[in-house]
Parts: C-alpha cells; sequence; structure tokens
C-alpha cells in the first residue's frame, strides 16, 4: 500500500485526454505513443466511474 | 469418415473402449471436422496432427494391449490458446507471443486429461490475454458464433466454446477470471464450468488476475461435463445432492432482454416457481472485480507494455495501460469489500443450495454492433458482457453455466452453489438436464 494515497483520493488528477494520459505513463514509466492516448483516457475515466461506485454506492 | 458433430464425450469414450471405433478415426474425424468448419468461425488457432494421430495412436495400442486408456479414452479436445503444449510457444491470444519460446511441458490440465486418455487435437482463439467477452483478436481475427456467424461467440475462450458448439470437438478448454467461460458457453448454447476459485489445476496455464483465474471445461451436455471435470479434479465431494434453489433478482434482473427474462419465467415456474433473493451491493461487487483486474492485470504486463507498447492488440494494451497506473489504495478497497460481499452470499447459500442467475443480458451481440444495452445506453460488449457473471466470480464461487431452452439465440444461466460444492453442482445440472429444464443447443442442424 502506498501511504500516500489517501483512500477515497481520485484516481487521476488530470482532465484533458492528454494530460491524463501523460499523467498515467508517467506513472508507469513509459512513453506513450499518441495512439494509445484516446484509448488510454477512456479506460482510467471508466476505471474512476467503478471506484467512484466502489466507495460511495453509486457512479 | 466418422460425423463426429453430434458426438458427445460419453459416447465417444464408449465407442473407443468397447473397439467400435479406433481413437486415430476419432482423431482423424475431429481434424477433417475442423478443416471443414473452422474457416467461418475461427475457433482453431493452430492444429496439432501429429500429436493428435500419436497420441490417438497410443490409446488404440493400450486397448490392443489389453489395457483400459481411461474414462476419456480416444477423446478429441481443445485448448484455449494459454494453456501450454509441448514444443509450442504459448501465446496467450498475443501476436508479441507467437514467437516465444516454446513450452517444455504440458499445463497440468493436459497431462490430467491424457492419463486418461483423452488426445489433444487443437489450440483455440481468445481475446488477447484473456482481457476481453467477445474473442476479437487482432492477430487471429474474431471468432464467429456457430449459430449466426454475424455475431459474436463471446470470450475471452470464444474458441473453446464455438468449437465444441459446431461439434468440432467433443469437449474444450478454456480459462475463466470474470466471465470467460460462462459468457461464451451461454452465447453458443452449450455448457461450462467456472470452479470453485484455485480447485482445478492451473499450473501451465497463461496468468491474467491470480486472484480470481481459474480453468474449466465446455462441453455439450451436462453428463459430459461431469465426466472431464472429474478427471480434471482428481477426486470428487461425496456431499449430499444439491436442492433448494433461488433467483437472484435486483441486480441479476435488471438489464435483461425480454427473451432472457421470459425464459427465466419459464424456468422459475418448471421450478415450482422459485423464491427470489435480492443481494445488496452488487453493483460495488461488479466495480471492485473490474478494478481489481485492471490492477493485477495492468501490474502483469507493466513492464512489457512499458518497453513495447505497440506490439499489443490495441483493445486489451489500452486498458491494460490505464490499469497498470491503479494506484494500490483502490486495490485494498476492492479487496476489503470482498469480504463484505461474500458475507452477504454466504447468508443467501446458507438458505438456498443453488442461486440462479442470467449469464448474458441476452443473446450474443452483433459483430456490427458491438455494444449491449445498460440502463438504457449502449455499452461496449468487450468490457460489459461479464455484467451479470463478475459478481459471481469475484468470490470464487463454483458456477455452471447452463444452456435455457429457448427459440432463436442461445442464452444461458449461472447455476451458483457454496465453494467446495462443485461435482454436486454439475449433478445438480444433470438433473435439470434430464428434465428438459436447461438443454444444449444444436447448431442449426
Amino acid at each position: 500500500m502506498n501511504p500516500d494515497t489517501p483512500p477515497f483520493a481520485p484516481l487521476f488528477t488530470q482532465t484533458a485526454d492528454v494530460d491524463l494520459a501523460a499523467e498515467i505513463a508517467a506513472r508507469i514509466g513509459m512513453d506513450l505513443p499518441d495512439a494509445c492516448v484516446a484509448g488510454v483516457a477512456a479506460n482510467a475515466r471508466l476505471l474512476q466511474g467503478h471506484a467512484d461506485l466502489l466507495r460511495g454506492g453509486q457512479a | 469418415m466418422t460425423d463426429l458433430s453430434t458426438w458427445g464425450v460419453g459416447a465417444c469414450a464408449d465407442a473407443v473402449r468397447s473397439g467400435r471405433l479406433s481413437a486415430v478415426a476419432l482423431a482423424t474425424a475431429a481434424l477433417d471436422r475442423i478443416a471443414a468448419r473452422n474457416p467461418a468461425i475461427i475457433a482453431v488457432t493452430r492444429t496439432l496432427r501429429d500429436r493428435a494421430l500419436a497420441e490417438a495412436a497410443a490409446v488404440d495400442a493400450q486397448l490392443a494391449a489389453g489395457q483400459d486408456p481411461g474414462p476419456l479414452a480416444g477423446v478429441p479436445y481443445g485448448v484455449k490458446d494459454l494453456f501450454d503444449v509441448a514444443g509450442l510457444p504459448t501465446t496467450a491470444g498475443a501476436a508479441r507471443l507467437r514467437d516465444a519460446p516454446p513450452a517444455t511441458a504440458d499445463a497440468e490440465a493436459i497431462v490430467r486429461l491424457r492419463a486418461a486418455g483423452a488426445v489433444l487435437v487443437a489450440t483455440l482463439n481468445m481475446d488477447e490475454f484473456a482481457y476481453g467477452f467477445v474473442t476479437d483478436n487482432a492477430h487471429w481475427g474474431i471468432t464467429r458464433n456457430p449459430h449466426d456467424p454475424a455475431r459474436f461467440a463471446g470470450g475471452s475462450s470464444g474458441g473453446s466454446a464455438a468449437a465444441v458448439a459446431a461439434g468440432m470437438l467433443p469437449f474444450a478448454l478454456g480459462s475463466d477470471t470474470n466471465g470467460s467461460i460462462r459468457i461464451p458457453a451461454s452465447l453458443c448454447g452449450i455448457y461450462g464450468t467456472k470452479p470453485t476459485h484455485d480447485s482445478l489445476p492451473l499450473a501451465g496455464a497463461y496468468p491474467f488476475v491470480h486472484t480470481l483465474d481459474d480453468i474449466g471445461a465446455f462441453t455439450r451436455s451436462a453428463r459430459d461435463l461431469a465426466l472431464v471435470d472429474a478427471v480434471l479434479r482428481g477426486d470428487a465431494d461425496d456431499a449430499p445432492p444439491l436442492g433448494r434453489p433461488a433467483l437472484l433478482g435486483g441486480w441479476f434482473a435488471a438489464n435483461l432482454a425480454p427473451d432472457m427474462a421470459a425464459a427465466l419465467d419459464r424456468l422459475s415456474a418448471r421450478l415450482g416457481r422459485l423464491p427470489v433473493v435480492d443481494l445488496p451491493d452488487v453493483a460495488r461487487a461488479r466495480s471492485a472485480a473490474f478494478l481489481l483486474t485492471a490492477y493485477e492485470g495492468g501490474r502483469l504486463h507493466r513492464d512489457a507494455l512499458a518497453a513495447d507498447p505497440l506490439s499489443y492488440d490495441p483493445a486489451t494494451r489500452d486498458r491494460l495501460i490505464a490499469g497498470a497506473a491503479l494506484p494500490d489504495a483502490i486495490y485494498a478497497q476492492a479487496m476489503a469489500f470482498r469480504s463484505v460481499f461474500a458475507e452477504y452470499v454466504e447468508r443467501a447459500l446458507a438458505d438456498h443450495d443453488v442461486l440462479i442467475a442470467p449469464a448474458t443480458f441476452g443473446p450474443a451481440p452483433r459483430i456490427d454492433d458491438p455494444t449491449i444495452p445498460i440502463d438504457g445506453a449502449p455499452q461496449p460488449a468487450r468490457a460489459n458482457l461479464g455484467l451479470y457473471t463478475q459478481p459471481i466470480s469475484f468470490l470464487g464461487l463454483p458456477v455452471v453455466a447452463a444452456p435455457l431452452p429457448v427459440e432463436g439465440l442461445p442464452m444461458g444461466v449461472q447455476l451458483i452453489a457454496a465453494k467446495g460444492r462443485d461435482s454436486a453442482l454439475i449433478d445438480y445440472a444433470t438433473l435439470l438436464e434430464g428434465r428438459g429444464l436447461i438443454a444444449a443447443k444444436g447448431e442449426g442442424r
């Protein structure tokens, strides 16, 4: 467990596709090809929705 | 030529053991059937002709020497492309692994099946790294539903389900993490097992989510399922038979296609109007399973994704990358909720031996419209067909996916029991099959 991650913090802090994908790439330590940006951002938002539902009981 | 297309596991083994048919003839018939049917369905990725004929000849030699080859004598079968097959690369459906070093030994499940006389004939298509519910593989192609080739077979073990439903093979092995056996079994109109977590051998099966991964079988009858499961399991529980069924309501009654709702209602009526159980917090359970999967799957592939992301199937890659970036805290929360949800389900299983739920919302989605309706809005089928399966496998419970006797396209239910009741659950499915309440669907023959 990463002690710096509070239990109800958003999974990701950025919102725009490019910024969100860059945040994710930085966490993983990879250079994200342009072809991945839109798909990664969409999947990150999907995961945020599931996290909201898990934590709060509603999406 | 022997027409294998309607022969089940038991019929094949009986024919070989009694000397009415040779194992080599059965293997040859399976290879011929694959050659005839597979180009339109794309269920098989590799045929193993030399190996199959050698294994079959060994079975025939045992019989000629007066030895019993085992309960699956000469029965041809295939395995999802994530089981180790000695001498072949284990691809897990990934183009990036097609030139991987060959496996040095068979997966443990294959070892057990071979010891029982079964003959491995083919490897079978899947979503890349098992991350999907449709079997839309960028390298091998889309596995098409034998009942309507314009529709998906389901996934991720879609090649296994389609090969059995199309009569290419009497049985096949797949894996199920979130529904990857139950969904294609349902959409192809056959049976499938998702066993009690970790009760069947996972050694030599390419991993995805270690907390949830299981292997299991596809067959065209519940009796055949019992034969294969007994060999894979090695022992059987001899606890009392299961009764006291109930229907899961709430989440499991929402978003159903009218045909599925009607089929469930008919099943309930035929079973004396089943009591309905509403489990709390199912939506949270599904979300927890979704996050757990993304986290573990993402971490498994994190280094390879960082090194060469474009070598992945785009539909898998972007999901894995997002999952690899999930913080540890959300994984811990998902795992903590698992214990809470397990208590809810344990309470329900204290009053009811078998919980019955839909396996999918309805019939297979069309390939040219890869969506399913959820709360009135179309959602991608690849990620969302597990609506009703994910909350169950989240807890590691045993499930038999059983086909409903419906007109038109196939649909199935999940028969769910307490952990460790796998054999009794298959017996219960056999009982329902005997009463005509569940039945595999022929391929329009």
